[in-house]
């Protein structure tokens, strides 16, 4: 029988049990529906939160801090100091190595206060060298001038004081105050801090001003800035800083951090994906099950074909291809579906950040706002999306369709 | 002489559990080209089970069928199911596939033989015209009566284009009146068109146009009657025969 002929056959068969047909078809949508929906909200979600991760971000930067070792006891009495720096000179492919030093205090805008907030030293110049798209005044500037005492603000602390206000700020371990104007505010960066980089809730005051004033020389950590950045360059200079430092210190490649991130997501989306497709096995067992009982009803019909001299692999391929429409139908429209309801489910759960509210306020870098997600699907997903409900159908159904194939045409013929 | 299908010293044991049922005891058979043969026996004889070897739908437990000079025994599924293409089934209880068209039923035996659309078009406007359903070929078969039902049936064996027809009680389902139009339907295929028959029944009138009737009593086969064992009543059927034509002429103009 020619395969136009079994796939008319087979269409035939489906469409005189219409109830039946759908039913099963429903089946495999939910299960394609659910793995689309969970893993393009993931991927959405992902990208998202990449997306501001990276903006701010610097992919050729280490963080050099201090080891807070668990498995090997780090020097207690070790610290990394201002003029470490010197250090980091005699090691290649370091263009700036920039310590950034921080001193919590408790801040007062006028009426307004937070207690135990970082504050943190920088040299503009640099900082701005490092981060040329990220630290940048939309209001005011950021001078250049290594004496100056004014703040350079974050754009969520510009609902705090506007530019010129003052801010005054007192440290909790020695009590130093300090108090001058706001010289600029910087463009919303929209992430989190990641590799050492500015972010919106940031209060930021030239590193000579926190040394000289707060008398603070131990450094959280040192911004370095490589010339290239190459897996190789990051690991050498990686490895020529921890023996520099005699092993005291933790070097963090800000593209490993978000490495990191990233792959933290693959395994949320591969165990949802997992839940989702569990679905997609019960979708399965409906389809051998409406199957087994199609193979009941039409015995008999197997056994007249076959007395028509119709070959057990084209009575194979008929049941075959029934299951491979409902696979095939189930899975195009469960990717609609799927996306569809993450299309709406992620317009849910952004409106009700946004909704929310500033986030996040002050205390020690808060959950950022998640702005819009949406799901993303790419032609891979849709790919693999078909791929798998197809699979599906045709491992559950290839069981009856061989008890088809195999069934005696006498035994079949008899059959009431 | 040629034999389209014969038969040597064939048996056929089913078991019934562990108990074996000798459907069939040594059965010498063979029918040439051309010939109408009626095989006539009670229920139980192992007139299906003969009908089932001769249409290699099964192979015997013992001895040979060779259907167009081949040793069905030998034969693997696939080409069994081949040589089933050149053998026309006409069953008792029409086997037609309920949700497909009259015309559907037809042209699948054509589809399984890897025949083209158009082709296929033809052929079965061309027999459903023959048996007589020029305008019930859309109608699905609970669309259609018992007689229309097998003339369809025996539509989509003739479809085939097949060596022989065989014919399984093909009037065991309907009343007298249609019973008569199948007959005649049949006799027409065989003086008319020269198809090899093979027809199986209990009922000694069916059997009155055949060329030669075949007994089967037990498993066994015999060329008489046999009469003490049975007592088919020879009378009736001449009688029937006198007034068979009129029948089937009423029948014609209905
Ligand atoms: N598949 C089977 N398994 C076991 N026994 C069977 C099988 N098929 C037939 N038989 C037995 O073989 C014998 C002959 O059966 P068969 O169907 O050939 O009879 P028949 O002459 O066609 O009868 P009927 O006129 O009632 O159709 C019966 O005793 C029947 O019970
Ligand atoms: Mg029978």
């Amino acid at each position: 029988m020619k395969i136009f002929d079994i796939l008319k056959y087979s269409g035939r068969s489906l469409k005189s049990q219409k109830w039946r047909s759908f039913l099963t078809i429903l089946g495999v949508l939910i299960g394609i529906a659910a793995i689309v929906a969970l893993t393009s909200l993931g991927n959405g979600f992902e990208s998202t939160i990449t997306g501001q991760l990276e903006s701010g971000f610097a992919t050729n930067t280490l963080i050099v801090s201090k080891k807070s070792g668990t498995f090997e006891q780090p020097d207690p009495l070790f610290n990394l100091y201002y003029e470490n720096r010197s250090v980091f000179e005699g090691i290649d492919h370091i263009d700036l190595a920039m310590p950034v030093l921080q001193v919590t205090c408790n801040v007062s805008f006028g009426d307004d206060q937070i207690n135990a907030f970082p504050v943190y030293g920088v040299d503009y110049n640099n900082y701005s060298y490092i981060f040329p798209s990220s630290f940048v005044a939309k209001e005011g500037g950021i001078p250049t001038n290594s004496s100056t005492t004014n703040y350079v603000v974050g754009s969520n602390i510009d609902q705090k004081v506007d530019l010129d206000d003052p801010i005054e700020i007192t440290s909790i371990f020695g009590g130093v105050s300090h108090n001058d104007s706001v010289v600029a505010i910087l463009e919303e960066i929209g992430g989190v801090s990641l590799g050492g980089g500015p972010t919106d809730n940031g209060i930021y005051l030239h590193a000579n001003l926190i040394r000289y004033k707060f008398n603070i020389e131990i450094v959280s950590y040192f911004i370095v800035l490589l010339d290239d950045d190459a897996d190789s360059t990051i690991n050498s200079v990686s490895d020529a800083i921890s023996t520099a430092f005699n092993d005291q210190v933790s070097v963090i490649a800000s593209t490993a951090v978000l490495d990191t991130i990233q792959s933290a997501f693959g395994t949320i989306e591969v165990f949802l994906g997992g839940i989702a497709g569990i679905s997609l096995i019960v979708a399965g067992i409906g389809i051998m099950n409406i199957m087994i009982v199609s193979l009941m009803e039409r015995t008999r019909e197997i056994g007249i074909i076959k007395a028509l001299g119709m070959k057990n692999s084209s009575i194979l391929l008929i049941f075959l291809c029934e299951t491979i429409f409902i696979g095939l139908i189930g899975s195009l429209l469960g990717i609609g579906a799927g996306y569809l309801f993450a299309s709406l489910f992620g317009r849910v759960l952004s409106g009700g950040a946004a909704g929310g509210g500033p986030t996040g306020g002050f205390g020690g870098g808060g959950v950022p706002g998640f702005g819009t997600i949406s799901p993303i699907i790419t032609l891979d997903m849709f790919g693999l999306a078909i791929f798998y409900g197809v699979l599906v159908s045709v491992i559950f159904g290839l069981y009856p369709a061989w008890r088809a194939a195999r069934l005696e045409p006498v035994e079949a013929l008899r059959y009431e | 002489m040629k034999f389209v299908v014969k038969t040597e010293n064939v048996e056929k044991t089913y078991m019934q559990g562990k108990i074996p049922v000798h459907a069939l005891r040594g059965i010498d058979f063979s029918v040439e080209e051309g010939e109408y043969v009626a095989i006539l026996g009670p229920s139980g004889s192992g007139k299906s089970t003969l009908l089932n070897l001769i249409g290699a739908l099964d192979v015997p437990t013992k001895g040979k069928v060779f259907i167009s000079g081949q040793d069905i025994s030998e034969l693997n599924s696939r080409k069994r199911a081949e040589l089933r293409r050149t053998i026309g089934f006409v069953f008792q209880f029409y086997n037609l596939i309920p949700r497909i068209s009259a015309f559907k039923n037809v042209e699948l035996s054509l589809s399984v033989k890897n025949i083209s659309r158009s082709e296929r078009k033809k052929i079965v406007k061309k027999i459903l015209t023959d048996v007589g359903l020029q305008d019930r070929m859309k109608h699905a078969p609970n669309e259609l009566s018992g007689g229309q039902q097998q003339r369809v049936a025996i539509a989509r064996a003739l479809a085939l284009d097949p060596t022989y027809l065989l014919m399984d009680e093909p009037t065991g389902n309907v009343d007298t009146k249609t019973r008569d139009m199948i007959m005649k339907l049949i006799n027409q295929l065989n003086k008319e068109k020269g198809r090899t028959i093979i027809m199986i029944t209990h009922d000694q009138f069916i059997a009155k146009d055949s060329d030669r009737i075949e007994y089967l009593v037990d498993g066994k086969l015999y060329h008489k009657p046999p009469k003490e064992r049975i007592g088919y009543n020879t009378n009736s059927l001449k009688k029937q025969k006198l007034n068979d034509n009129k029948i089937i002429a009423s029948e014609e103009k209905s």
